[in-house]
């Protein structure tokens, strides 16, 4: 899984992988922590999950949207900011047909595959 | 893009915008479907009990620069049995000088894998969850006399020879009673395991409580 932060402006958007030092000129992750919690002691085979990420913002820029790069099925997910609200993220297939008319998909697997940044606009009208 | 890949967009919204020089903490919360498998039941007097699940956690880690923290949290009373399996980097073994530690602790598991600029990390272990001990002990506790118990009563009803005089006698002489209190002991307490690692042991009682019913059938033909 890597996470991509946009930073999208009035007519030209840019994204880059966090994986790399610093790539939007000052984003990052800081720390990645993965809990395994068996909570319930009325099933403790069963395991939840939690992928926590300390963002830092570097940019002169503010944040506006999070990208998450996911090779896997997820069951259950649900997203949540630090004050505990839930965030809510579009589905994939709304994804893929709001960037389909931009860029073919087997680019944008290749692009982030090798984490270089790349280019966006337009998403926003 | 591969098979099971894909993208999740979280739109921030105009409040939740991450300033410049601020930070964020971001969750994503999910449940591990994964299937588990159970330790062999021969491998400790644990396993002989209950049926222990085994997990699996596995990491790869390319050119990252933050640190990968793995909690492992067992369930209230319940312990972890952490065993790593791979902590390396380019074939070289992962130790504290590199920044890799691990706090094992009866129910919380800590691992910390660093951040090695222009290196691959691998790392993988395995994690048993374990009944708390306590609950062991009682199995070990009562299901002993009960099987001590149910096979004098099967020795005496069908006459065994192995057995001393005198304790045929005592044995015969409150039969009913003895046989009933097995009975019911091993059939309540398989009744009363409420806790899912245990349901194996339940087993066990379920035999012990037969083996009793049975010598009581045994020692009624016997009269007849």
């Amino acid at each position: 899984m890597c996470l991509i932060l946009a930073t999208f402006k009035s007519r030209c958007s840019y994204k880059g992988d966090l994986g790399m030092s610093t790539p939007l000129g000052g984003v990052r992750i800081l720390r990645e922590r993965v809990w395994v919690i068996h909570d319930s002691e009325k099933e403790p085979r069963r395991r939840q999950i939690i992928k926590e990420y300390t963002i830092f913002n570097e940019s002169d820029d503010n944040i506006t949207d999070i990208i998450i790069d996911i090779n896997e099925f997820l069951l259950g997910l649900r997203i949540f900011d630090q004050d505990g609200s839930e965030l809510s993220f579009y589905p994939k297939n709304f994804i893929r047909d709001l960037l389909k008319p931009y860029i073919n998909e087997k680019d944008i697997g290749g692009t982030i595959g090798t984490r270089s940044i790349f280019f966006v606009d337009s998403f926003r009208g | 893009m591969a098979p099971g890949r894909y993208f999740l967009w979280i739109p921030l919204g105009g409040n939740r915008q991450i300033k410049p020089r601020e930070t964020r903490l971001l969750k994503l919360v999910y449940f591990d479907p994964k299937e588990v498998k159970s330790v062999s039941r021969f491998v400790s007097l644990y396993s002989i009990a209950s049926s222990i699940p085994r997990f699996e956690l596995g990491f790869e880690k390319e050119r990252r620069d933050y640190d990968t923290f793995f909690i492992i949290q067992a369930p209230m009373g319940y312990r972890v049995k952490y065993v790593r399996e791979r902590a390396e980097m380019d074939n070289t073994v992962l130790t504290k000088e590199h920044g890799f530690y691990e706090d094992v602790h009866d129910y919380v598991i800590n691992v910390r894998i660093p951040v090695i600029h222009s290196k691959s990390i691998y790392f993988s272990a395995k994690y048993d969850i374990l009944p708390p001990k306590v609950e062991i002990t009682l199995f070990y506790l009562s299901i002993i006399p009960l099987y001590i118990m149910a096979i004098l009563m099967l020795a005496s009803a069908v006459g065994g020879s192995f057995l001393p005089p005198f304790l045929t006698q005592i044995l015969l002489k409150g039969y009913k009673e003895i046989i009933a209190g097995t009975a019911t002991a091993a059939l309540a307490i398989a009744g009363l395991i409420r806790d899912p690692l245990l349901d194996r042991s339940r087993y066990y009682y379920l035999v012990a409580g037969a083996i009793a019913i049975i010598s009581y059938f045994i020692f009624l033909m016997g009269l007849d």
